[in-house]
């Protein structure tokens, strides 16, 4: 289980997961980092031997692995039974990484001298002018493949194309019987892309055609926007963070306390409805107190994180 | 007195174009949506699905009006090559009506406008197109949106209309220009081309502002793009302002309340829902309300039957002039020195 007190604050139909075919929206800031929120579903996913499928923005595998060593999840051996996938976005995703590609870690680079003579090469797949994934050989009892990186490319196309092989491909892969599993794809954080220089309508887009990919795979879309009072004057930022908002089902707002830092109460945690949430309500698809908006509050520990209602921290009682 | 909303509604008051602003905070697709269900059964209702999946909102248009889908929704950049022809249509087992599905990208909306005005003269007449967010429209480009809008208008007659919601906090294509505020809001702009301009509020946030206004003070916000009090099923506020055809802008906020998240909309008196009347509006209430001014004296001034049966029955003396076309009609009476004879008549000029 991720954090048990967070748990019973989550949408309950498909708990410890997330309903099917729908997105979660988390927005923090700088006080407070909303990452906690994805490694509660990172482990909460791959304990339920479901598929998850994380985009590495602006965090490299290493701080994920040893996040989920804490949480109680190997994503080493998830990675291994293919539950896991991590796709590299932070280290080749601009093209200021161009000078220093022989720096990087080559995704064509053939095995260590484990691989036996029967591995087939890798495939790379040239698909057009900017973006390609290179495959790396598919060998049988070695270390896991180096996870997949996204090359830079001027058209954020291309980058959604990346990820529609990714995804195909880890759900094709594991499917069990007739029922196919769940799979949940993780962007951490669409600010970057932001950042990088893609436009506010472009990542929005991206967002949607996700969202509509993911959920023909009986999958749910979870991303991290970074969502700051100050950087609300910005545009981009500013339009970003609401249009993510149009589109997300579930929103959860991570922000610091108004009153300042704290050493009992890290921050606070709000359940929001957004428009999505609405409409969903009048289609009859959530009942009526199934997810209540509400503001908690929660503190980050060593290997949990403990999310209880407001005057109820532990330093207080 | 019907609020406003309840006569819009129900179509008593004719509205070519009627515009929903609204925000994060509350959603007006809700009100939308019921405004449409609301639409005469001989209407043919176009759906322009921009920002919801149309199998979504499908299911929230209740009557059998024949329909057609406009999908921006599924493909708006068009990152995915679609294989299957862009018409499609469904037959609709329900109302026996077949639903035709048109794909369209938002890449180019002077091609959209095309696609959509082709639709509208086909069918012509007796329709409501319904934009479920013109945003998506105006991130793409501001005076196109505008065109598209104007278009739409120029074909629209009197059995046909728009309903569209706008989402007033996402910013336009012209938002993210360095010399936007130089610009005219495109909000503003849609506020003047619609007939009915309807702005959603949260029941909470009006509740807040009666409160402070009870207290004298204003609470501090804490900055959020949305608060928990957001998007209330039971709920929301209704700022009306509804121009009719004679000119006269009809303001009113009127509110309106759900029994159950699936259930019917009621259109009721905004201090039902937010809580008492400021004694402001009450003290405004009381005056408008005539008051007999013939109550609460010490003398009767009030008309007997008989009295008012002779009051009725006078001749007025003068009354002849008052119809007549501007001739002097003099009439002398016993003083008057009458003489026909013109008194110039002695003059030698």
């Amino acid at each position: 289980m991720g954090y048990a007190s967070l748990e019973p604050h989550l949408p309950s139909s498909h708990a410890p997961l997330l309903p099917p075919g729908t997105f979660l929206s988390i927005s923090d800031t700088q006080a407070s980092d909303g990452n906690f929120l994805l490694h509660h579903f990172i482990s909460n996913y791959i304990k339920a031997d479901q598929n998850v499928v994380l985009v590495g923005l602006a965090g490299i595998l290493v701080h994920y692995t040893m996040v989920g060593r804490k949480l109680g999840v190997n994503l080493a051996t998830a990675r291994t039974k293919g539950n896991f996938q991590f796709v590299d976005g932070l280290t080749q995703l601009t093209d200021y990484a161009a000078p220093n590609k022989e720096y990087l870690a080559k995704p064509t680079e053939p095995k260590p001298a484990t691989i036996t003579s029967t591995a087939t090469p890798s495939s790379t797949t040239t698909t057009t002018t900017g973006a390609r994934i290179a495959r790396p050989a598919a060998a049988a009892a070695t270390p896991p493949a180096p996870p997949k990186v996204l090359s830079y490319s001027p058209k954020l196309v291309d980058l959604y194309r990346a990820l529609e092989e990714i995804i195909q491909d880890a759900a094709s892969k594991t499917k069990t019987g007739p029922s196919q599993k769940q799979l949940v794809l993780i962007l951490d954080d669409l600010s970057v892309l932001l950042n990088c220089g893609w436009s506010c309508r472009d990542v929005l887009a991206l967002v949607r055609y996700l969202k509509l990919l993911v959920a023909k795979f009986n999958g749910t879309l979870i991303t991290l926007v970074h969502a700051d009072g100050l950087m609300a004057e910005e545009v981009s930022q500013d339009g970003l963070v609401k249009g993510v908002f149009y589109e997300a089902d579930y929103i959860i707002d991570v922000r610091g306390l108004d009153s300042g830092g704290s050493r009992d109460v890290h921050g606070q945690l709000s359940l929001l409805h957004g428009p999505g949430y609405l409409l969903r309500q009048r289609l009859g698809q959530v009942r009526e107190n199934e997810w209540p908006a509400l503001t908690l509050h929660y503190k980050i520990l060593d290997n949990n994180v403990e999310v209880f209602a407001k005057g109820y921290s532990s330093g207080v009682l | 007195m019907a609020p406003i909303l309840e006569k819009i509604m129900a179509g008593k008051e004719a509205s070519p174009f009627i515009l929903v602003k609204d925000t994060l905070e509350q959603s007006g697709q809700v009100l939308g949506l019921e405004l449409l269900s609301n639409s005469p059964s001989n209407h043919a209702i176009i759906l322009v699905c921009a920002e919801t999946a149309p199998d979504r909102l499908l299911p929230l248009v209740k009557g059998n009006h024949k329909k057609a889908i406009v999908d921006c929704y599924s493909n708006p950049l068009g990152w995915v090559k679609d294989t299957t022809s862009t018409i499609t249509s469904n037959r609709d087992a329900a109302s026996e009506n077949t639903t035709i599905t048109i794909s369209l990208t938002l890449r180019n909306i002077r091609k959209a406008t095309k696609v959509i005005t082709d639709l509208i003269t086909t069918q012509r007449s007796n329709f409501t197109i319904y934009f479920d967010s013109l945003s998506q429209f105006l991130i793409a480009s501001v005076p196109d949106t505008f065109n598209l809008l104007r278009s739409i208008t120029a074909l629209l007659t009197d059995t046909s209309r728009i309903i569209a919601i706008h989402h007033e906090d996402i910013p336009d294509a012209d938002s993210f220009l360095s010399d936007s505020s130089s610009k005219p809001q495109a909000s503003n702009s849609l506020a003047h081309i619609a007939t009915t301009l309807i702005t959603l509020k949260s029941s909470e946030a009006l509740r807040q502002d009666q409160e402070d206004f009870k207290k004298g003070t204003v609470t501090a916000k804490e900055f959020a793009y949305l608060t928990v009090h957001g998007n209330a099923w039971d709920s929301a506020v209704c700022e009306i302002e509804h121009k009719r055809k004679s000119g006269k802008v009809a303001k009113e906020t009127n509110a309106y309340h759900q029994g159950t998240p699936t259930g019917n909309l009621a259109v009721v008196n905004v201090w039902d829902v937010v809580g008492d009347m400021p004694d402001i509006d009450k003290m405004d209430l009381e005056e408008s309300q005539t008051a007999d001014p013939a109550a609460n004296l010490s003398f009767n001034l009030n008309l007997t039957e008989e009295q008012r049966k002779a009051k009725n029955d006078t001749v007025l003396p003068y009354l002849k002039t008052q119809e007549s076309t501007g001739a002097i009609y003099y009439e002398p009476d016993a003083a008057d020195d009458f003489d026909d004879d013109d008194p110039d008549d002695d003059l030698t000029i």
